[in-house]
């Protein structure tokens, strides 16, 4: 009997440690782009790319929330090819690139004519206050 | 004659409680019990140290009863078996309600991994409205640092538009929330009053949000002074703190939103 409960013990124990190691989440990371010119952005998207490599794509919730001049980025993809490619290869990596609805009505900016590849579910009401909502989540903040 | 209270004391605590257990020598009890019969107080305390007593043997009645009815034969072998067999049954109910806890939290947090950002996405169709609520019913209300260190006018601009557009949002979406604009070093410019473009600006924000504050660096004032002997006039309604870099380190562990503008 008391090796039965001793057993039992260490078994649910065991399990207990388990769940909690599968329930740990991925890492949660928001980068904070409002701002830069091409060469930055380029260099952003590059750390975002070393970030994945590091840490392993299956690891990550990683966003990327622009807003302001940040919008800049996905404007000059349109016409800049490099910027293009780099994020259309973070998308299949699960990077998800979200622009600030409040940013596009202020610079009259039409999301599907003037910006790349952003489509009506990329848009977040307040790129500001959507970076807040994520780090209550516990989304690390980093602004390249 | 000595009055009701101190006759009380006459008996420690430890009296009393040998004597509710039922440990007390045959002469101490019979003094207690004819102190009792005179002593009110005395014997409100007994009654209160019974019903605890009572209490407890009916919140665990199997110890005590094991306890209570071995002898001084049983009661080794009995404690190991019983008590052990108690200690574990506890240990695991409370490592399976640990798990339970734990899986169920997990679960709450699935639901916000899968319905948050679906919301997200969904709500983005829906101009965002669910997105704001249900991070309204699952988190706090969002408290926001907005630091600011550049005086370039563009990002100074750029930054009270953003900080305009979170307090609307927020009012628009009917949900409180707390902004608080941290400068520091160049970014002081922005409180500045000799210097400032936004002073109509911030005063207008200020009568118009009182869950706004702006935060001026103690640490940038005195280097203005020491190294351009600038001794600066701050816009009214400043808050001076000691360090800026200090405030976002204890207002991020407070759990507050970090947005570098």
């Amino acid at each position: 009997m008391k090796k039965f409960l001793a057993i039992l013990t260490a078994v649910l124990a065991i399990g207990a440690l388990q769940g909690n190691a599968l329930a740990a989440d991925k890492h949660k990371v928001v980068y904070h782009v409002n701002g830069g010119d091409e060469k930055q952005h380029m260099a952003t998207l590059r750390n975002i790319q070393n970030h994945i490599n590091a840490v392993g794509k299956d690891n990550l919730d990683l966003r990327v929330v622009m807003h302001g001049n940040g919008l800049d980025l996905v404007q000059s993809a349109k016409k800049n090819n490099d910027i293009a490619s780099n994020i259309d290869k973070l998308k299949i990596q699960g990077v998800a690139f979200n622009v600030c609805g409040n940013t596009l009505k202020g610079k009259k900016l039409d999301a599907k004519k003037d910006l790349y590849d952003v489509s009506q579910k990329d848009i977040v009401p307040s790129g500001v206050a959507e970076i807040a909502i994520l780090q209550n989540k516990g989304f690390a903040y980093i602004k390249p | 004659m000595k009055d009701p209270d101190d006759r009380r004391r006459e008996f420690s605590a430890e009296h009393l409680n040998a004597f509710v257990d039922e440990q007390l020598a045959p002469e101490e009890k019979s003094r207690l019990l004819l102190s009792l019969n005179s002593n009110e107080a005395l014997s409100r305390e007994v009654c209160e140290l019974r019903k605890v007593r009572d209490l407890v043997r009916l919140a665990y009645p199997e110890p005590s009863a094991v306890g209570l009815r071995d002898g001084r034969h049983g009661r080794r072998s009995g404690f190991s078996a019983s008590a052990l067999a108690a200690t574990l049954a506890t240990l695991t109910f409370g490592m399976m309600l640990g798990w339970f806890l734990h899986t169920r939290v997990a679960d709450i947090d699935q639901v916000s991994q899968d319905n948050i950002p679906d919301a997200t996405a969904a709500g983005r169709h829906l101009a965002g409205k669910p997105v704001v609520t249900l991070a309204a019913t699952t988190h706090n209300p969002p408290r926001i640092i907005l630091h600011v260190t550049e005086s370039d006018p563009k990002q100074l601009a750029e930054m009270m538009n953003d900080l305009e557009g979170l307090l609307r949002h927020y009012k628009a979406q009917n949900q409180s929330v707390r902004v608080e604009v941290v400068t520091n070093g160049d970014g002081l410019a922005l409180l500045r009053a000799d210097v400032t473009p936004y002073a109509r600006r911030i005063a207008r924000l200020q009568e118009q949000y009182d869950n706004l504050s702006f935060v001026a660096c103690q640490n940038t004032l005195d280097r203005l002074t020491k190294e351009k002997g600038i001794t600066a006039r701050l816009l009214p309604g400043v808050v001076i703190i000691d360090s800026g870099v200090a405030q976002l380190m204890r207002r991020q562990n407070q759990g507050w939103a970090y947005i570098q503008v």
